[in-house]
C-alpha cells in the first residue's frame, strides 16, 4: 500500500466520526428475470436507485476486495412489497440480501468529455478509452420544458439528403420520426445527418447522439467504425444498449440520451437525439412491466406504453432566449411490419411526433434510395425549417412529384397520352431521379439547392433519365472549379437573391454549352 | 396466485379478533372458499398463510448483531438508544452473533437499519482514503 493512501488514511481516522444516520432498507425476498421483490422500504419512491448489499457476513478483507455495488431501479410501489429491476449483474443479487435506499433518482454522470464516446445506459464507458468525469449528474427521467420556455423551431437541422431538406424539412428542436419496414434506409437516414454535420460551423454544429436500442452488437461497431472514419465522433456519441443487454438497460438508454442531449442543449448548445429504436424500445419495457405483474393491454403492451414514449419525446425542445436558446432535436426510429403504419405502437409515435419520413419498401427494391414515400411523409414544421434559398427552389417539387406519381400509375393503363401528359411524366422521372442519393454521401444544403434549381427550371429535361445522376455529378464538380461563389453566395446568405439567380442561370448554361454529352 | 390473496385476507380479518371471534371467522372463510370453487386450494392457502404470518413476525422485531457476546454489556446504552429511535419494542428483539463486524453493533429492523459496526466505519474510510 503506497504511502500517499496511508497518509490518507491517518488524515481520515483523525477526523472521523461515525454516522448517526438511521439507513433506509429491505431484504430481498425474490429474485429472478432481472426482477426484485423486496420486503422493507416503506419510503421508497419511484425511480428511487437501491443498492444491494453484497457483504453482509463477509470478512472486512472481501468487502474491501469487493466489485462495485450492484444497483437497482424502482418500478412498482405495492402494498407489501417493492419491485425493481437490477441495473448490473444479476447473479450477485440473491434472496435474504439487504437493498439500501439511496434516496436519489436514478441520474446519469454527463459532461463535454461524453463526445467521442460510446457508453452504456448508466452513462458508463465501453468503449476502452479511459473513464468519464463523474461531478454533473443529469436525472434519467425529468419532466419536459413547459410552453412558456420555448421558441418556435425556425432554424434548418439540415440532413444532406435531398428529398428531406426539399420536401419534408427538420428544424432544430423539432420530433421527426422515421418508419419504415426492415432494410429500407431507416438508420441510413439517421447517421447521414450525423455526417452532414460536418459542413456546419463549429459554432452552430449540433452535438449528435445515437443511441442503439436492442441493436446487434456488430452492427452499433460498424456503425461506430463508420463514424470513426468519417470524423464524425468529433461531434457524435453513442449510448449503446444492444440486444444481449438487460431489458432493464434498454428500457433505460433513451432517457439516458435524452439527459446527455439535456446537458448540451441547456448550455446553449444544438443538439440532435436518433433513437434506433424505439418498437425494440417498446417491446423491452412490455418485458419489464409483465415481469412487474403490471396488467397487460392491447398487443400485451402495458397501459403507459404511450406514455412511456410521450414523455422521451416531449423532452426534445427549441429553448427561448431567456433559458439559453439551445435545442435538442429528435429523430426516432420506428420499425414496422409489412408497410402497417396502423399498427399500435407506430400510430402512438406518429401521434406524438411533429412529422414523418415514410420509407417504402417497394420503392427501395425498385432501386429508389433514399425510399421516401412523399406521399405519406411530412414535416408539421414545414417551410420554418427551410433556408429562403430552399424553399425558393423547393416550393413545387412536392406538388410536381405528387402529379407524377399518379399519372405514372395511369401510364401502365394506356399509351395513347397527350404531349402535356407525357412532359409531366418526364419531368417527374428525373425530379425523382435527383432526388435518388448513395448512401453516407450527404450534400450540403447550397448543393442541393443548385441541383434542384437545375432539375425544376427544366435544365435536365433533355438528359437521359439514366444520367441524370452523372450529370448532377458533374454540375457540381463544375460549379466547385468555375462558379464557386455561386455557392458560396448561396451558404453565406441562405438565400438566392436576384445577382445570385443571375449567377447561377449563367452558370447552367456554361455547363450547358460545355458537357453537350449530356444533352441529347 | 389465488393463495396469497386469500392468505393476505383471512390475516387481516383475524387480526384483533378472540379467539371465539376468530373459530367463527375461520368456519366462514373456508365456506367462502367452496362456494367460490377454491377448496381444493385450501391447503396451499394454509402455506401461504404460515409463510405470511411468519413474514409479518419478523417485520415487527429487530435484529441486533454484534461480533462477540460480552459486546452486548459493553454497548448495551447504545443499543437501547439506537432500538428506542427506531421505535421497536424490547420485547422483540434477537440477538446475533457476526464475527465479520469485528466490533460495535447494528440493529436492523424490517425497513430501517443503524450500523455502528466496526466493519462498517473502516470500511467507509478505506473507500473515502482512495477515492480521490
Amino acid at each position: 500500500m503506497n504511502n500517499i493512501i496511508i497518509e490518507k488514511i491517518k488524515k481520515e481516522i483523525a477526523g472521523f466520526s461515525p454516522a448517526q444516520s438511521v439507513e433506509r432498507i429491505g431484504t430481498v425476498v425474490r429474485v429472478g428475470d432481472g426482477i426484485v421483490e423486496i420486503d422493507g422500504l416503506t419510503d421508497a419512491m419511484m425511480s428511487e436507485m437501491i443498492v444491494f448489499d453484497d457483504t453482509e457476513r463477509k470478512p472486512l478483507a472481501e468487502t474491501l476486495r469487493s466489485k462495485d455495488a450492484v444497483f437497482g431501479l424502482v418500478l412498482n410501489l405495492e402494498e407489501d412489497a417493492v419491485k425493481a429491476v437490477i441495473l448490473g449483474d444479476g447473479a450477485r443479487v440473491k434472496e435474504g440480501m439487504i437493498a439500501k435506499g439511496t434516496g436519489k433518482v436514478l441520474s446519469i454522470p454527463v459532461s463535454n468529455d461524453l463526445v467521442g464516446r460510446v457508453v452504456n445506459a448508466l452513462g458508463e464507458p465501453v468503449d476502452g478509452k479511459g473513464d468519464l468525469p463523474r461531478e454533473t449528474f443529469y436525472p434519467i427521467e425529468r419532466v419536459a420544458y413547459g410552453v412558456i420556455d420555448r421558441a418556435p423551431v425556425n432554424v434548418p437541422l439540415h440532413t444532406g439528403t435531398k428529398a428531406i431538406d426539399a420536401m419534408v424539412p427538420i428544424g432544430r428542436g423539432q420530433r421527426e420520426l422515421i418508419i419504415g419496414d426492415r432494410y429500407t434506409g431507416k438508420t441510413i437516414v439517421a447517421v447521414d445527418t450525423i455526417l452532414n454535420q460536418k459542413s456546419e460551423p463549429k459554432e452552430t454544429r449540433p452535438i449528435c447522439i445515437y443511441v442503439a436500442i436492442g441493436q446487434k452488437e456488430s452492427k452499433v461497431a460498424q456503425l461506430v467504425h463508420e463514424l470513426e472514419t468519417r470524423g464524425a465522433m468529433e461531434w457524435s456519441i453513442v449510448v449503446v444498449a444492444g440486444a444481449s443487454d438487460p431489458a432493464a438497460f434498454q428500457f433505460l438508454a433513451p432517457y439516458a440520451g435524452a439527459a446527455i442531449g439535456e446537458f448540451f442543449m441547456e448550455q446553449g448548445k444544438d443538439a440532435l437525439v436518433v433513437y434506433d429504436d424505439l418498437s425494440k424500445h417498446a417491446v423491452a419495457y412490455r418485458q419489464l412491466s409483465l415481469l412487474l405483474r403490471r396488467p397487460p393491454g392491447r398487443e400485451a403492451y402495458p397501459g403507459d406504453i404511450f406514455y412511456l414514449h410521450s414523455r422521451l419525446l416531449e423532452r426534445a425542445a427549441k429553448l427561448s432566449k431567456e433559458k439559453g436558446g439551445g435545442s435538442l432535436t429528435a429523430l426516432p426510429i420506428i420499425e414496422t411490419q409489412q408497410g402497417d403504419v396502423s399498427a399500435y405502437i407506430p400510430t402512438n409515435v406518429i401521434s406524438i411526433t411533429d412529422g414523418q419520413i415514410y420509407l417504402d419498401a417497394d420503392t427501395f427494391n425498385k432501386g429508389t434510395r433514399p425510399a421516401i414515400n412523399v406521399g405519406l411523409s411530412v414535416s408539421r414544421v414545414g417551410s420554418n425549417a427551410q433556408t429562403k434559398a430552399m424553399k425558393k427552389v423547393a416550393g413545387k417539387i412536392r406538388l410536381e412529384l405528387a402529379q407524377f406519381r399518379e399519372l405514372e400509375a395511369f401510364m401502365q393503363f394506356s399509351q395513347d397520352l397527350d404531349a402535356d401528359t407525357k412532359s409531366r411524366i418526364e419531368k417527374g422521372r428525373r425530379l425523382s431521379e435527383i432526388l435518388k442519393q448513395y448512401k453516407h454521401l450527404p450534400i450540403q444544403f447550397e448543393r442541393q439547392v443548385v441541383a434542384i434549381y437545375a432539375a425544376t427550371t427544366g435544365l435536365l429535361d433533355t438528359v437521359p433519365v439514366e444520367e441524370i445522376g452523372n450529370c448532377e455529378k458533374a454540375l457540381l464538380h463544375f460549379l466547385d472549379a468555375e462558379y464557386a461563389s455561386v455557392l458560396t453566395a448561396i451558404r453565406e446568405k441562405k438565400d438566392m437573391d436576384k445577382d445570385t439567380e443571375s449567377a447561377l442561370v449563367a452558370a447552367l448554361a456554361r455547363f450547358k454549352e460545355t458537357h453537350p454529352a449530356f444533352f441529347a | 396466485m389465488h393463495q396469497d390473496e386469500y392468505a393476505q385476507a383471512l390475516i387481516k380479518a383475524l387480526e384483533n379478533t378472540t379467539r371465539e371471534e376468530a373459530g367463527e371467522i375461520v368456519k366462514r372463510f373456508i365456506a367462502l372458499v367452496r362456494r367460490a370453487g377454491h377448496i381444493r386450494l385450501l391447503p396451499k392457502i394454509v402455506a401461504a398463510y404460515e409463510r405470511l404470518q411468519k413474514i409479518r413476525e419478523k417485520r415487527s422485531g429487530a435484529i441486533v448483531s454484534i461480533a462477540k457476546e460480552q459486546d452486548a454489556q459493553i454497548y448495551d446504552r447504545a443499543i437501547k438508544e439506537a432500538v428506542g429511535e427506531l421505535r421497536v419494542s424490547s420485547e422483540t428483539i434477537t440477538l446475533r452473533t457476526d464475527e465479520t463486524l469485528i466490533g460495535g453493533y447494528r440493529v436492523t429492523t424490517r425497513d430501517k437499519m443503524i450500523d455502528r459496526s466496526f466493519k462498517r466505519s473502516l470500511s467507509t474510510i478505506y473507500h473515502r482514503a482512495i477515492s480521490d
